[in-house]
């Protein structure tokens, strides 16, 4: 995939640890080198392993649609309530008002979010990318008009927008996965059309140009991959973002809707709880974290291992 | 349109520009096309907003007799009954005629103007946006520098785990947060306005750990800054403590002396670096001669009782005088000096507005004696003079700024982080280490400078976005801004004020990134011709 | 924390009926306590304001929470009605009745008094005393105008059946000139002492004579006298009525919210005016003591209503920034924040004029239609709905005196409930019984697992829950509840039919003849098609009647045919809470929509 190996050579000697991955360079892929490099951000080991267990947890405790999970107690069923609702051994993660499982509730909300937040990131970053890309490599008319059809699409409010989709989805989880992604890839699409505007007039570009490499291959193979690191941050921001986004037409009664919840409508529902029923409120809130915070981690150890240019060439 | 750039300074290869076009007409080109986006848009807008709801809502569920006569009375207010691109084409008419000195942007459902309406909206947003885009702007690209220069350091995982903390938890929270610590428990503090030793060895405890690890250096160069700096802030607070400075703040001529003295040395430093003695010394001469027009106008009513108008020409004065303080110096860099002098200038009649302020704060505390409301713009019927007013506004507009800066903190310190990360691996940085340039001189004038530039892309984005992101602040503060004016429009079903908020945030949006497009081009030394 | 409970308080403000009014007889209310509070609080004697005694205004403002901008000195016309702009206008313009905390009619008596000589013929007198704050006094113009703006057809007609289209954009329609053609009848134009002569018996006779605006004020603006506005509403002259309805209608726009208007434009009758200057748009809106008020002098110099959504009232209470507020839609979470303020904050909770139902689709797609399921199948679901369940986890946290509501009616804490239950209802459905829901089920012939589709506005968090626990229960009954909850509920599946029960709330629901639009064959809110002879003629009687005896009697017969056959399902009335600064004093919950701010002149800052 990576294109990092020509860049850096063509850059000359790299930042600290390529210099010292030289003499191993010879026996291993430009793959191989990315993974190696990715496993020694110990920030983004830990990350890759809190999420994972977020996902593993969120979907085997409660099951998936027909599948049963481990946890013995479901979303829908309203339990005896025990005291105020505070966790209790039966319900570690407490109850809400009419006794439902709290616990059950946050790994259904953290299926529907991870869901939300993923789909979201793709499709925004998948579109921002490409129509980045094509209107920087490009330029001329091309450029111009899809930089319009942007300018269209930031000044357009989203909540309009939502509120309209929302009415003729009726909730509809993909649908509002798919309108998510169509409102906000507006920034990234500059943002890599930038990058690109500058990559495209680089020796290694211009190299390729010349024994007439098709522009799809270079686009592909030589500017993308050195795009990488502000695609990853914006990725990393919009799926926080899209768990935020969601949470907001939720609480228009946009979003998902009743009965089911996601990490979003939970903590828009019980915002008035957080400091006279706080498990209501910090439950879902720590997973929204972990889930962003992981995703972040996880984008810098990827950005490092892609492109090691990036790292700090101090200490 | 190839005037965009996103360029590493790369300081060989051909520059992406086609062309040198007079910036003028770039301009006026990417007006045209701004207007045709923004036309294109509010058809579509227009049209989205009159389906994205039920205009009766609020009369379905109505037990009243006469439902069908009250339905027919809203859709004669709202042209209900005419298609929504005759609605639509109503509205633009309206608008076409601001060019014609007779604005019509309609009225809301309840009749009320909102040409008028969105007047005042604007106001109070516009107060919070660019407040909070400053201070964003200024610690947001700060903490992004820094945590770039100490990458994996445990200052750079703490500000990246609040960051997150504040970009991935919902407003609502930390504005429920900050009412109760910046608005309750400090209105209960201020009234005896005694910091406790626990607070005071807590604060000092902080700064003692983050400062020192801001700074860098080795484990026992660290210790040495943090016991000097924990042992300094105690002296500090306790001495404010003892002065009940918090309560009766001083400063006086000397402070402002001392402060805008220092503020003409940092602008010289930046500007053309302290070794140049004429604008060192032009910079000094305005902040000696400012401080004393202070002291001799805080006699007069000019300054005691003043008047904006009042206030606005004593600051025209200022900065033509700093103008003629670095002409009078001059020197082979005239412009360069004379610029110097009009910052520091700007600079000290800040600093002495600062310390008015300081000086009216007693007696602000004698009529309001809890200084910090958690709602609304202003205290109702408050009676003060000129100044006490404007500390009313002024600790008003505290904690919804904070709270709108802290998810644009968030964001730019990510983007500011990752840019400065890729510059500092850059090439010419390389090389101007390999010169022997101090780690200092490479951050400011190389690498600050080009990590600069993907930042206005997103600082002119957040712009507009923090109009219409404000809304929540706006609700949970009592302002009646630009986010409530869309949010009540678009619930009602009602274009009208929809429409004038995009009017308001879709050419925000415009301008901003015309600005970013012409900032890209002043901050890249490729594209300057 | 003093915490004072009342059966009959508070007010929630959510949409709904237009008119809200007693549903029981006049007098009553349940609290009979007596004298003076220890808190300085005078008690009050029954649901009507308490008597002051001779009250001298004190310097001070009280700061109480709204939640919306002020549009309009006229509040009457259809576009600018709100709960929320007459909580600010009220303070400003006197009336003959207001409602008391259960929504029974009380009489002001500074305002006047008014007489029924029979049931079709209503003597008013206003006030020697009355006049506005420009000095003009208070007279029969006023009312003639009043009566004109829901009279006078667009065609410049008296309205014959109230249906044709308005000249004056008021909110109440044509009503009251339906009932009255003549108008109110007086000596002079500016007589004190006018009669009303009905055509027919109004069962909401009380009511229909409300708010009077200042005619001087119109004839001024359109440049007539006040005799020859009253003369042109008598000889129904199209050309002053059509000056005098565009200035009605939109003259008294305040289309520039922060500026004022002059004054004279705005005259007061009542306790409290607009301060000069006290309108600071989008924040807040400032009355100052009537000079020239003659009734009981208010017990503040100012009343500043500040504009603020209910999520940041709490916050603002604890610091000073306000002295009263009623949060909406109050939660378990609301209480416990307020009680978490402790003794610095006063705290009532209570039921409100807003009740909460299960209403049935009788619509043949419905498996509740008689064509299908009938009777037995509702029988069998409200076997199965948990009705003390959702009220004891839903709603009692809140208000600790909330019962299950088992009329539609009358409200808990109103006088005649106890005797319209006792006579109507047998308790059959007081307590869940599956074994008999499955029985009732198996009977109705309906197919095991039958989905039942709850439709309600969404978001609502509590219908959620409601809904929940109807499903936790009902599904072992043999239904399959499905949550139907929609944005769209009211404008589309409602009015489509695609649902089978329908979850919503009536507010305070109207007159006293408001339900006949519900429950009878022909009503306009008869959403579900329900249709039953003996209901429409008890309405019938009902509404040509004056007689509180026999309204109680007709809702007896009501209430006992919509439970045998079974229209819906009462399910609770909406609590509501009031908190206010202990440092204030008389502040007073009430049921009716007109919120907390309905004895605002009485509210004393404490020594």
């Amino acid at each position: 995939m990576s294109d990092t190996q020509q860049n850096s050579s063509g850059w000359g000697p790299g930042a600290s640890d390529v210099e010292e991955l030289v003499p191993e360079a010879k026996s291993y892929s430009a793959n191989q080198l990315v993974v190696r490099r990715f496993f020694r951000h110990r920030g983004a080991i830990v990350a890759m392993i809190t999420l994972a267990a977020v996902i593993v947890v969120a979907f085997t405790s409660i099951g998936v649609g027909p599948i049963p999970g481990w946890w013995n107690k479901d979303i829908a069923t309203a339990y005896d309530k025990v005291g105020d609702g505070s966790p209790t051994w039966a319900h570690p993660f407490g109850q809400n008002t009419i006794g439902k499982d709290y616990f059950a509730l946050t790994m259904r909300g953290t299926q529907v979010s991870l869901y939300i937040a993923f789909g979201v990131g793709l499709v925004s970053t998948l579109i921002g990318t490409l129509v980045g890309a094509i209107a920087g490599y490009f330029r001329g008319i091309l450029d111009s008009l899809l930089m319009r059809l942007t300018d269209v699409v930031i000044i357009i409010p989203l909540l309009a927008i939502a509120a309209v989709l929302g009415r003729m989805t009726g909730g509809d989880v993909n649908l509002l996965v798919l309108a998510l992604g169509v409102l906000t890839w507006t920034s990234l699409a500059r943002l890599v059309r930038g990058e690109v505007l500058s990559l495209r007039e680089r020796d290694f570009v211009m190299a390729a140009r010349a024994v007439g490499t098709h522009p799809v291959r270079i686009i592909v193979r030589h500017i993308l991959p050195n795009t990488v690191g502000v695609v990853i941050v914006s990725a990393t921001l919009t799926i926080a973002a899209a768990i935020l986004l969601e949470t907001a037409l939720s609480f228009l009664g946009f979003g998902v809707q009743t009965p089911d919840v996601s990490l979003g409508s939970l903590i828009s529902e019980y915002k008035n709880a957080f400091t006279t029923r706080p498990w209501l409120f910090w439950w879902p809130g720590l997973m929204i974290l972990a889930i962003a915070l992981s995703v972040n981690f996880i984008g810098d150890g990827l950005r490092d291992a892609f492109d090691p240019r990036q790292t700090s060439t101090k200490e | 349109m190839s005037f965009h750039s996103y360029p590493h300074a790369v300081p060989h290869g051909r520059p992406p520009v086609k062309g040198h076009e007079p910036v003028l007409i770039y301009i006026l080109r990417r007006t045209f096309a701004s207007v045709v986006v923004l036309l294109l848009s509010s058809v579509l807008l227009f049209f989205l907003t009159t389906k994205a709801g039920d205009p009766y809502a609020d009369l379905r569920g109505s037990n009243a007799d006469n439902i069908e006569q009250l339905k027919a009375a809203r859709a004669a207010t709202m042209h209900l009954d005419l298609d929504w691109y005759e609605r639509y084409w109503i509205w633009l008419k309206g608008v076409a005629g601001c060019f014609t000195g007779s604005c019509d942007l309609g009225t809301t459902r309840a009749g009320q103007d909102v040409l008028f309406l969105t007047g005042t909206a604007a106001g109070a947003t516009m107060r919070l946006v660019t407040a909070a885009t400053l201070i964003a702007i200024v610690i947001g690209v700060a903490l992004g520098i820094l945590t770039a220069i100490r990458q994996y350091s445990g200052f750079d995982y703490g500000v990246t785990f609040a960051a997150f903390l504040f970009f991935s938890l919902p407003v609502f929270w930390a504005a429920v947060l900050l009412k109760e610590f910046g608005a309750i428990r400090y209105n209960d503090w201020i009234a005896t306005g005694q910091l406790g030793p626990v607070m005071i060895v807590l604060v000092a405890a902080v700064l003692a750990v983050v400062i020192p690890s801001t700074l860098g250096g080795d484990r026992r160069r660290r210790m040495i800054t943090g016991g000097t700096t924990f042992v300094f802030v105690v002296a500090v607070l306790l001495l404010l403590n003892l002065l009940d400075w918090y309560r009766h703040p001083i400063s006086g001529p000397f402070m402002v002396l001392l402060v805008s003295a220092g503020a003409a040395v940092l602008v010289t430093a930046i500007v053309s670096g302290i070794r140049n003695r004429t604008a060192l010394y032009a910079a000094l001469t305005t902040a000696v001669v400012g401080t004393i027009a202070y002291t001799v106008l805080a006699f007069t009513p000019l300054l005691a009782d003043p008047s904006w108008l009042g206030l606005f020409g004593l600051f025209v004065v200022t900065i033509v005088v700093s103008l003629l303080i670095g002409r009078i110096w001059g020197g082979y860099n005239r412009k360069q000096v004379m610029l110097i002098t009009g910052v520091t200038g700007v600079v000290t009649s800040l600093v002495v507005v600062a310390d008015i302020l300081m000086g009216y704060w007693a007696s602000f505390l004698g009529l309001k004696s809890r200084p910090i409301s958690t709602i609304g713009a202003q205290t109702p019927n408050f009676t003060g003079d000129f100044w006490q007013r404007l500390i009313d506004y002024g600790t008003q507009l505290i904690l919804p700024t904070v709270l709108l800066a802290l998810v644009s903190i968030a964001t730019h310190s990510r983007f500011t982080r990752s840019s400065m990360l890729e510059v500092l691996n850059q090439d010419y940085v390389r090389t101007a280490r390999a010169k022997g340039l101090s780690e200092r001189e490479v951050i400011v004038k190389h690498a600050f400078r080009n990590s600069l530039i993907p930042i206005t892309t997103i600082v002119a984005f957040d712009f507009a976005t923090l109009i219409g992101g404000a809304v929540i602040t706006e609700t949970v503060f009592g302002w009646k801004g630009m986010g409530q004016l869309f949010q009540e429009g678009l619930v009602n079903v009602d274009p009208p004020p929809v429409m004038a908020f995009f009017l308001v945030t879709g050419t925000a949006a415009i301008v901003m990134n015309l600005i970013a497009d012409l900032a890209y081009a002043s901050l890249d030394p490729r594209i300057r011709r | 924390m003093k915490i004072r409970r009342l059966s009959a308080a508070i007010a929630a403000v959510a949409g709904g009926a237009l008119l809200f009014s007693a549903c029981s007889s006049p007098l009553g209310g349940d609290e009979t306590e007596g004298g003076s509070g220890d808190d300085g609080s005078v008690m009050a004697d029954g649901p009507c304001k308490a008597d002051l005694g001779d009250v001298t205004t004190a310097d001070g403002d009280i700061k109480v929470a709204n939640e919306q901008e002020l549009f309009a000195y006229n509040g009457l016309t259809a576009d600018t009605y709100s709960t929320y702009n007459s909580a600010i206008l009220d303070r400003m313009l006197g009336s003959f009745y207001y409602f008391g905390t259960d929504g029974t009619v009380c009489h002001d008596d500074a305002w006047g008094s008014y007489e029924a000589k029979s049931p079709t013929e209503i003597q008013y007198t206003i006030s020697d005393e009355a006049t506005w704050s420009d000095g003009t006094p208070v007279n029969y113009a006023d009312y003639l105008l009043a009566w004109a703006t829901q009279a006078i057809t667009k065609d410049i007609t008296v309205t014959d059946d109230a249906s044709e289209e308005p000249l004056f954009n008021q909110v109440g329609g044509l009503t009251l000139g339906d009932y009255v053609p003549a108008g109110p009848e007086a000596d002079s134009a500016d007589a004190k002492q006018f009669t009303y002569n009905y055509e027919r018996v109004n069962a909401d006779w009380e009511i229909l004579v409300d708010t009077a605006l200042p005619a001087h004020v119109v004839a001024d603006q359109i440049g007539v006298s006040t005799e020859e506005l009253v003369d042109a509403i008598h000889n129904l002259d199209g050309d002053v009525l059509k000056d005098a309805a565009k200035f009605w209608n939109e003259g008294w726009l305040l289309e520039k919210p922060g500026e004022l208007p002059d004054p004279a434009l705005t005259p007061s009758s009542g306790p409290y005016m607009f301060a000069e200057g006290g309108w600071s748009a989008g924040q807040s809106v400032t009355l100052t003591a009537n000079p020239d008020y003659w009734g009981p002098a208010p017990a503040s110099k100012t009343l500043t209503f500040r504009q603020i959504a209910s999520d940041g009232q709490i916050q603002a209470l604890q610091n000073g920034d306000l002295d009263v507020i009623q949060p909406n839609g109050p939660t378990v979470d609301t209480i416990s924040k307020i009680e978490d303020l402790g003794d610095s904050v006063n705290l009532e909770t209570g039921q409100t004029l807003i009740w909460e139902h299960l209403d049935f689709n009788f619509g043949d797609s419905s498996a509740f239609a008689d064509s299908n399921g009938g009777l037995a199948a509702r029988e069998a679901f409200a076997l199965c709905v948990p009705r003390q369940k959702i009220v004891d986890d839903l709603i009692k946290p809140i208000d600790s005196t909330a019962v299950v509501m088992n009329a539609r009616e009358v409200f808990p804490f109103q006088d005649t409930y106890e005797e319209v239950t006792s006579a109507a209802y047998d308790g059959r459905y007081d307590a869940v019984d599956i074994d008999a829901a499955k029985a009732k089920f198996a009977e109705s012939g309906l197919e095991e697992g039958t989905e039942i589709r709850i439709g309600y506005l969404d978001p609502n968090p509590r219908r959620t829950d409601t809904v929940s626990a109807i499903k936790a229960s009902c599904d072992q009954a043999g239904f399959e509840i499905v949550d139907a909850g929609s944005p769209t509920f009211f404008d589309k599946e409602l009015g489509n039919g695609d649902y089978e029960v329908a979850l919503f709330a009536w507010a305070g629901s109207g007159q006293i003849t408001s339900g006949e639009n519900i429950y009878a064959t022909t009503g306009g809110q008869n959403f579900g098609g329900y249709s039953n002879e003996t209901v429409d003629a008890a309405w019938k009687t009902l509404s040509q009647s004056t007689d509180p005896a026999v309204h109680t009697e007709q809702r007896k017969v009501v209430e006992k045919e919509l439970w045998d056959t079974l229209f819906g399902i009462p399910l609770y009335a909406h609590p509501g809470v009031v908190a206010s600064s202990s440092s204030v004093n008389n502040v007073r919950a009430t049921a009716t929509q007109g919120g907390v701010v309905w004895n605002a002149e009485q509210w004393a800052r404490a020594e």
